[in-house]
């Protein structure tokens, strides 16, 4: 197969073919319609897919892939076009086809597996009529046939409830009990190509991987070609046989997974491989030592100040009265001591309740038992003014930089919210604070003036990392700071921390879903499973000598994914 | 674990907004311009109206919209034009005053039920439903049989009736802005209560309230109208714009103009708040 | 599940008793007096007569006793005697209710059917006048006063044309016009809320999802945009009760026919109180009574409220 590369050569074909490729797109041109004016997403794209082969198209948010997924079956929003160039399937050029010939190839010879799991499937409808209903339509099974199928096709995805499952509602099952579903429902009209959009970007890492495994396994078994579009390089140069990277809407490397982690030369291509987490993850586990770090002052073990303490922390969650209360224990037993100077890092998945246990450092939730001791005070309960003096002493950065600040003010009001709080100093020296801490995220002065939608993510979360040191506190809690942002900003924030932490003499609680990262970042880690921890340590004890076996679980998923 | 956001940087506006607002809200701000005239109309009645609205003069009845009466003439030949112009000060300044009393009412208990919670909120939610249950022009009835008539028991009873929707809205959006993350990173950040309130909180629900005005202006301009023709309100032969509906009624075959002049008058100031209302309701997405 | 809908019915109880407390105390506040009220106002009946009928009225007894028998009668449905004309005023209602009910359900059947049309041919349709217009519609239905509908059909449908009658007959041709009257108004209301609400159903994943399977927009709108749809229209439809109610009222008087309106506005205009309030009682136990209804339908149109209920 051969993709068009910049000023590069085809790459050598890997499989033999008897015909013309499946799937093949030369000069792609796709823009949108924003306000007048047109953005263009995609710009002479080409991309080749053979029958039973799996290839990946990777690239960072604004790339252009998810597009390039949705062109393929025709489905770009309304103020999307087709500008230019041809999307061959099996010989036809889906581009000049009519809706309705379009709409034959939906399913019965293109299946697609959605992003969202949790928002991808009917709520009014049951699981069954859904799975069944690419048969329906296409007329490919009878009713009665076509649910014997759908309860096999679920069971084929891994559900080993099947006739449960077909009966139940999409609000019953978890996230990966639904991805599973889509996967059913994309193999049902028996497709040649199947296209999954961001397949694990929604799941935990153990879930990602088993889900992965699952569809790796029925592509091949049937012979169908599988298009994966994803952010994560290290799980397609895995999983696929053929990888494509893509940039701003162009195609700007591609070859065969072992060309791509070895050979490449394209400084794009080699910047997401040194950056992608889960790389480095597989390097530290293979070498067996802590991969380059940059050398830091690591303080003594018996360093005497313990800025921070929780013993027993314990958070239940009530809801309903009388008989019909739920409880939720969402933290239970969790202790932990933050040195001065020092990363704490707490990671786990989704439900470990790494995050309540941010929330309750911060005091933002009420401890239901356990207590908390800021240097060496207890501040379990702490109310009213002592609780805005312990404001001054710890401060929070969150995940989401778009929900974190309100889209009406500057961003230099954002910045000096904390400060005009605590009323520090004049007006006119808190002006010349923000300036200093602008530039101590390594942001433009004039941005003080601007708002927070006319800033990225990138952008924006330096900004929130600007407000919250802005008072100068001992303690930053970051709660997923960077999960949101693309790897290469990820990198750079992570690098900005560092250097902050050093400047500042900071303290840093790290939560993270993200096991590479923490590796990479904290002097301590916590693994935190279902509200307790199951292990803790320096980095090196808990990755490269796990005990516990969740945590050798989450290892293996995330090297593995 | 969600799919990253791009790191593209987009610069800032230009200056010249005001003038690309003007292009897009074209019709938002006709609307506005109209019910300014409609403002002045109802002050100053006098610059508007070319005749005597109360003066008969039954050689000129009938006439259809015609120089030098432009909406024609009613049954004793009083101009039609006229008493429009001198009806808007029968039914705008009820309709406002209803409208300001629903919105006055209505936030406060809003706000109250939602800050204070449990009990006061149960309390307070119950009063709102059961008002509801009253359909609005049955409220006036009842204040109507107490009071006898009168503009003052109308707009009051109007106001009263009204205010459930301020009160659910406000209450939603108080519940809805303040578990909002920005704000309750304001709080981390030290920001104490009223701050918080006066910064983040009130900005944030503002815009659905002023949205709500607007389409209840229009809606008291309806039920007042209602009032107007069924017989309450101002006197005859004052006029009266949903009394002339009526009078109209019962001339339709020899004057048609009579019914549909008031009734087109309500349309049009009721669509026109409305676009006003739709324009504050789409600029609400945070 | 018989949690909810117990705690519904008690809900519904307590805000009819509220609904209640609130016209009493209201007509209570009269600075009239009942009495005067039903002797016409002649103002010089003998001090005897007059303090004879108050006693029999029962107006000389403090407000908690009178409150608390009137609960207890308004609680059997017997809402007392017309100040007017000393009938009973359940009879007058029971002989005017149905009148105006038949009007409210049927305008209530054209709103949801007119209403629901409009809304699903816009969102259909992908030709954009087409939905300019259709939308278009509603917006305009909104601003129209019933009132003047009904005089501007009369005036077309009547007198021009002829084809139906002007006022209160009894058959169905006199049905039409007032029932078209307040149908179209109400189903302005239908059509945006539905309208908005298919149109973002449209719009989500799982339209997506369907998409991608091959459904075309007819199937995409009916089996799976329609159902999540139509849980804002129910509690429109909840909420049009009270419109429909004093639409019934306000057309009959446009139309000359025998109803509640009628009723209710001599009421007022004789400051007959327990009329008035008998009326009032009956429509709010009628709003609540829909809206409990409109309540128990909601885990029947949304799967995901059926879970909520169990637990």
């Amino acid at each position: 197969m051969s993709v068009a590369q910049e000023g590069h050569p085809p790459a050598a074909d890997l499989l033999d073919t008897d015909g013309g490729a499946l799937v093949g797109v030369e000069g792609l041109g796709v823009a949108y319609r924003v306000k007048g004016a047109s953005v263009d997403a995609l710009r002479d794209v080409a991309l080749r897919v053979e029958r039973g082969e799996i290839v990946a198209i990777v690239g960072e948010s604004g790339s252009g892939k998810s597009t390039l997924a949705t062109t393929i079956v025709r489905l770009l929003p309304g103020n999307g076009e087709i500008l230019a160039g041809t999307v061959g399937f099996d010989g036809t050029d889906l581009a000049r086809l009519r809706e309705r010939d379009v709409r034959e190839l939906r399913g019965r010879r293109i299946g697609f597996v959605p992003q969202d799991p949790m928002t991808s499937l009917t709520p009014t409808s049951r699981i069954g009529p859904q799975v069944m209903e690419t048969m329906l339509i296409h007329g490919t099974h009878t009713r009665p046939a076509a649910r014997v199928r759908a309860v096999e096709l679920l069971r084929e995805a891994g559900l080993s409830d099947a006739e449960r499952v077909m009966q139940a509602y999409p609000h019953e099952l978890s996230g990966g009990m639904r991805q599973r579903v889509l996967i059913a429902m994309a193999f049902a009209g028996d497709p040649d190509l199947i296209i999954a959009d961001e397949p694990t970007s929604a799941l935990d890492v153990t879930v990602a991987r088993a889900v992965m495994d699952r569809l790796s396994l029925l592509v091949r078994e049937h012979h169908k070609a599988l298009l994966i579009i994803t952010h994560d390089l290290a799980m397609a140069l895995r999983r696929a046989h053929y990888v494509v990277v893509m940039r701003s809407g162009r195609v700007v490397d591609g070859g065969t997974s072992e060309q791509i982690s070895e050979h490449s030369t394209h400084p794009y291509t080699r910047e997401l491989l040194e950056n992608s987490p889960h790389l480095r993850l597989e390097h530290v586990a293979a070498a067996a030592q802590t991969t380059p770090r940059v050398a830091r002052e690591l303080f003594a073990p018996t360093n005497p100040e313990t800025l921070l303490r929780a013993t027993g922390l314990r958070k239940v969650f009530r809801s309903g009265h009388g008989r019909a209360a739920k409880e939720l224990v969402a933290v239970d037993d969790v202790s932990l001591a933050v040195p001065a100077g020092s990363t704490y890092g707490i990671v786990g998945e989704s439900g470990s309740g790494k995050s309540t246990t941010a929330r309750m450092v911060l005091r933002l939730e009420d401890a239901t038992a356990g207590s908390l001791t800021f240097r060496g005070e207890d501040v379990t309960h702490a109310k009213g003014e002592r609780l805005r003096e312990l404001r001054r002493e710890i401060q929070v950065v969150y995940q989401s930089p778009f929900d974190s600040m309100n889209p009406r003010l500057t961003v230099g009001a954002i910045i000096d919210e904390p400060g005009r709080a605590f009323r520090l100093g004049t007006a006119r020296e808190r002006r010349a604070k923000v300036l200093s801490m602008l530039d101590a995220v390594q942001l433009p002065s004039g941005f003080a003036d601007r708002r927070p939608d006319e800033l990225s993510g990138g952008q924006r979360q330096r900004v929130a990392i600007a407000r919250a040191l802005s008072i100068e506190p001992a303690l930053v809690v970051l709660d997923e700071p960077i999960s949101a942002l693309d790897v290469l900003i990820q990198t750079q924030i992570l690098r900005l921390l560092r250097d902050l932490q050093e400047e500042f003499h900071l303290s840093y609680l790290f939560i993270s879903h993200d096991l590479a990262t923490v590796q990479n970042f904290a002097d301590y880690v916590a693994v935190m499973k279902d509200g307790g921890v199951v292990e803790s340590g320096t980095p090196d004890d808990v990755f490269c000598a796990p005990r516990h076996q969740y945590t050798k679980d989450l290892l293996t998923s995330a090297m593995h994914l | 674990m969600a799919v990253p956001i791009s790191d593209t940087v987009r610069p800032p506006r230009p200056g010249a907004r005001l003038l690309a607002f003007a292009r897009r809200e074209t019709v938002t701000l006709a609307a506005f311009a109209f019910l300014v005239l409609i403002l002045l109309v109802t002050v100053w009645p006098g610059l508007f109206a070319a005749f005597d609205p109360l003066r008969a003069n039954p050689s000129q009845a009938y006439r259809p919209p015609s120089w030098p009466h432009l909406l024609g003439t009613d049954n004793v030949g009083r101009d039609l034009l006229s008493r429009m112009v001198f009806g808007a000060s029968a039914s705008m300044p009820a309709a406002l005053l209803a409208t300001s009393l629903s919105l006055v009412i209505g936030v406060t208990l809003g706000v109250v039920a939602a800050t204070l919670g449990r009990w006061v909120d149960a309390v307070i939610t119950r009063l709102l439903d059961s008002v509801l249950a009253i359909p609005g022009l049955l409220i006036v009835f009842a204040f109507l049989a107490v009071l006898g008539n009168g503009t003052l028991p109308i707009a009051v009873a109007v106001g009263l009736a009204g205010c459930v929707s301020f009160g659910r809205l406000m209450r939603a959006e108080v519940y809805r802005v303040r578990s909002l993350t920005y704000v309750e990173a304001a709080s981390a950040s030290g920001v104490r209560g009223w701050t918080i309130a006066w910064r983040h909180v009130i900005p944030g629900a503002i815009r659905p309230v002023i949205a709500l005005t607007a389409l209840d202006l229009g809606a008291s301009l309806l039920t007042i109208g209602a009032i107007g023709y069924l017989g309450f309100g101002v006197a005859p032969p004052a006029p009266e714009w949903g009394a002339m509906v009526a009078e109209g009624q019962r001339h339709v075959a020899d004057a048609w103009w009579m019914s549909v002049v008031p009734g087109l008058t309500f349309v049009l100031i009721i669509l026109c708040a409305n676009q006003i209302s739709r324009y504050f309701e789409r600029g609400n997405q945070r | 599940m018989l949690r909810y809908i117990g705690s519904r019915v008690l809900q519904s109880v307590i805000v009819v008793l509220i609904a209640f407390t609130l016209t009493f105390f209201l007509l209570h506040l009269a600075p009239g007096d009942a009495a005067i009220a039903r002797i016409g106002g002649a103002g010089d009946g003998n001090p005897e007569q007059l303090a004879a009928l108050r006693a029999e009225l029962g107006l000389d007894r403090p407000w908690y006793a009178a409150y608390a028998t009137q609960l207890l009668s308004v609680v059997t449905f017997q809402f007392g005697e017309s100040l007017r004309n000393g009938r009973p005023v359940i009879d007058l209602i029971a002989a005017a209710l149905p009148n105006t009910v038949q009007i409210a359900a049927l305008s209530l059947l054209v709103a949801a059917v007119l209403g629901t049309t409009i809304a699903l041919l816009a969102t259909y349709t992908r030709v954009r006048w087409v939905r300019g217009v259709l939308l278009a519609l509603p917006v305009l239905g909104m601003s129209i006063p019933t009132f003047w509908l009904g005089v501007l059909l009369l005036m077309v449908f009547s007198f021009q044309l002829g084809w139906f009658p002007s006022f209160g007959s009894s058959d169905v041709r006199g049905l039409v016009l007032p029932v078209a009257t307040l149908g179209i108004v109400c189903s302005a209301a239908v059509a945006q809320v539905l309208a908005t609400s298919l149109l973002d159903a449209s719009r989500s994943p799982y339209a997506f999802t369907a998409m991608t399977k091959g459904a075309g927009r007819w199937r995409l709108l009916l089996r799976h945009c329609l159902r999540a749809a139509s849980i804002p229209v129910l509690t429109m439809i909840g909420l049009l009760t009270g419109a429909l109610l004093t639409g019934a009222v306000v057309i009959e008087m446009v139309f000359s026919r025998a109803g509640m309106g009628r009723e209710i506005l001599q009421g007022v205009e004789a400051s007959d109180f327990p009329v008035v309030q008998g009326i009032v009682m009956i429509c709010a136990v009628i709003f609540v009574g829909v809206n409990l209804l409109v309540d128990l339908l909601y885990p029947v149109l949304d799967p995901r409220m059926r879970r909520a209920m169990r637990s």
